[in-house]
């Protein structure tokens, strides 16, 4: 029935969301963390992508994640003599993480995830008015 | 007419039947809003007139002899196909024109039709009812 497969294909919309939200929340949580031992890269920021992928059994075109991968741009080398992960120079990398880009792509995912939660909530209240027809 | 099933209910479950098509089609525009390459899709727009024509005088295939094929298409019902939606007014960098506000407004809207129809389905029901006898 359409109404149950909105759902299914909205459903599938906040699942992708929810992987996007992990990889922010990878990504904010990494973002002073520098290389275990000297040399070490440190943490390098991911990133994730989507792809529209057809449900052969409802026709419909669901949302899946296609890859998480990772950002291959530079780190950010800052000058701290004083900590323990500094090369010969008095330099250390830090990750290549942006957290004003993260909090805008947090904010994205958060603005989708509630677009498709009121596709469900809208599929219900169809759904309960035609279940009242029967009263 | 028939009086199994009058015109007025068929079409009214045509237009039922259309919403609820409508809302799978946005459901998938929104799911995919963040998908690059995305086109948005939308269903071509009811035409009430020649529903309402060919509830009252479609006919069904009939079977006579045991070579015919029977029709796949009943009375009343129309062909419902999503099509690539030209009336996008934004796309973004990653080649995906699903406008959100624009969607968010098609949901609300469909979910407003399909009570409109469900609630004259309700009435009419309650006609039959008061036929019937009972107190409803």
């Amino acid at each position: 029935m359409d109404l149950i497969d909105t759902i299914h294909i909205s459903s599938s919309g906040l699942k992708v969301q929810q992987d996007r939200l992990k990889v922010v929340a990878q990504n904010i949580a990494n973002s002073e963390s520098v290389g275990n031992r000297e040399g070490q890269a440190p943490y390098r920021r991911k990133t994730i992508s989507f792809k529209n992928a057809l449900d052969k059994e409802t026709g419909a075109q669901m949302v899946q994640t296609k890859k998480v991968g990772v950002d291959k741009s530079d780190f950010v080398k800052k000058y701290e003599p004083a900590h323990p992960q500094a090369d010969a120079q008095g330099y250390v990398l830090y990750p290549n993480v942006n957290s004003i880009s993260e909090m805008m792509d947090m904010r994205e995912a958060r603005r989708s995830y509630e677009a498709n939660l009121n596709v469900i909530e809208s599929s219900k209240s169809m759904l309960s008015q035609t279940i009242s027809l029967l009263r | 007419m028939d009086l199994k099933e009058p015109a007025l209910n068929t079409m009214m479950k045509g237009h039922m039947k259309y919403m609820a098509n409508r809302q799978k089609v946005l459901a998938q525009n929104i799911a995919n809003i963040d998908t690059p390459g995305y086109k948005a899709r939308e269903l071509k727009k009811l035409d009430f007139g020649k529903m309402a024509s060919s509830a009252n005088s479609q006919l069904e295939m009939r079977v006579t002899a045991p070579s015919h094929l029977n029709g796949t298409l009943k009375a009343g019902s129309m062909a419902l196909k999503s099509d690539k939606d030209r009336n996008t007014f934004e796309t973004t960098p990653t080649e995906n024109n699903v406008v959100l506000e624009d969607q968010m407004g098609k949901i609300s809207d469909t979910g407003a039709q399909y009570q409109l129809s469900s609630s004259l389905m309700r009435k009419f029901t309650g006609l039959y009812r008061k036929a019937a006898g009972s107190n409803q």
